[in-house]
């Protein structure tokens, strides 16, 4: 034994003082001259205060800096930083790996254990999952597709539900000309370009305070849709403004 | 009342012009009705083209 907790962590049993070579992920906490100061993870005092080391580096492109991600080579009690992890990304789970991928969050609120998860979903999806006191209560799906999913709790406490979300909608409004009583008239509105892949379910709406005329929506494509408005009030209808809705639930 | 079911339609192409519309300049081909009487643009809700009445 050495002495050092962290390194006796490294030591094999029985009593073999030849520390073994090991890898190690940790974060830079700071530089002490030509010595950077790692934490590597998982390492932590009786007060679970983290524990520091130095190490040397080494080939390494670009200086650590603190709070990147590095992997560390211990070796005879030497810790020496051998690459940096792109500060912007972080590797949950092996490149070809088929098993379950989660980064989970922990916090307690209220005294219950809330966890805030993070997965790789086994259907092409990437879920985002609330639970509290290990049961599961709402779920965000995105689909590879595109396709988003909500589960949410139910009251019941029978698991959770499904409510999918829109893959995609549109909305806007049309000022259409006056029309005199008995007539009908025809126009068309175009969708924003590529934003539906399917024929969406349009929905309009007068904003007329007395319209004096019914409106619908025909021929709906991808493209766009037909709006129609007719005036058999009897009397004659002034210009109006018109809001539309187009909805697409699934991809 | 007319039966508007029956009602002939044609194929156009129409591109919105008004600037910074995110549909502008870029054509998109819709089914209409021959009595059509405008074609708005859902983006920007302007009239792309007007035909004359009747």
């Amino acid at each position: 034994m050495t002495g050092n907790p962290l390194v006796d962590a490294f030591l094999p049993p029985g009593g073999n003082s030849t520390p073994p070579t090991n890898y190690r992920w940790g974060i830079v906490s700071g530089w002490d001259g030509n010595r950077c100061l790692v934490h590597l993870d998982g390492d932590f005092d009786s007060e679970d205060n983290p524990i520091i080391m130095p190490a040397a580096v080494q080939y390494v492109g670009s200086t650590p800096r603190t709070g990147d991600r590095v992997l560390v080579l211990i070796h005879h009690l030497r810790a020496t930083i051998l690459g940096v992890l792109s500060p912007s990304t972080s590797v949950i789970g092996p490149e070809g790996s088929t098993s379950e991928s989660v980064l989970r969050l922990n916090r307690v609120v209220s005294g219950s254990q809330l966890a805030y998860e993070f997965q790789a979903g086994a259907s092409e999806q990437a879920n985002i999952m609330v639970k509290k006191d290990d049961q599961t209560h709402s779920i965000f799906r995105v689909g590879r597709d595109g396709q988003l999913g909500v589960q949410t709790y139910t009251v019941s406490g029978s698991g959770s539900a499904t409510r999918p979300l829109p893959f995609a909608t549109a909305s806007g409004e049309v000022s259409v000309d006056l029309l005199s009583s008995g007539n009908y008239d025809t126009y068309s509105v175009t969708f924003p370009s590529g934003r539906f892949t399917k024929s969406p379910l349009v929905f309009v709406n007068t904003q007329g305070t007395v319209p004096r005329r019914t409106f619908g929506a025909t021929g709906t494509s991808t493209s766009g849709f037909t709006l129609r408005t007719a005036n058999y009030s009897g009397g004659n209808s002034g210009a109006q403004t018109v809001h539309w809705f187009a909805v697409q639930m699934e991809v | 009342m007319e039966d508007e079911d029956e009602e002939q339609t044609k194929i156009i192409e129409v591109v919105c012009a008004t600037e910074g519309c995110s549909n502008a300049g870029i054509p998109i081909q819709l089914e209409v009705p021959e009595s059509i009487r405008a074609v708005f643009c859902g983006v920007c809700g302007q009239r792309i083209i007007e035909y004359d009445e009747g």
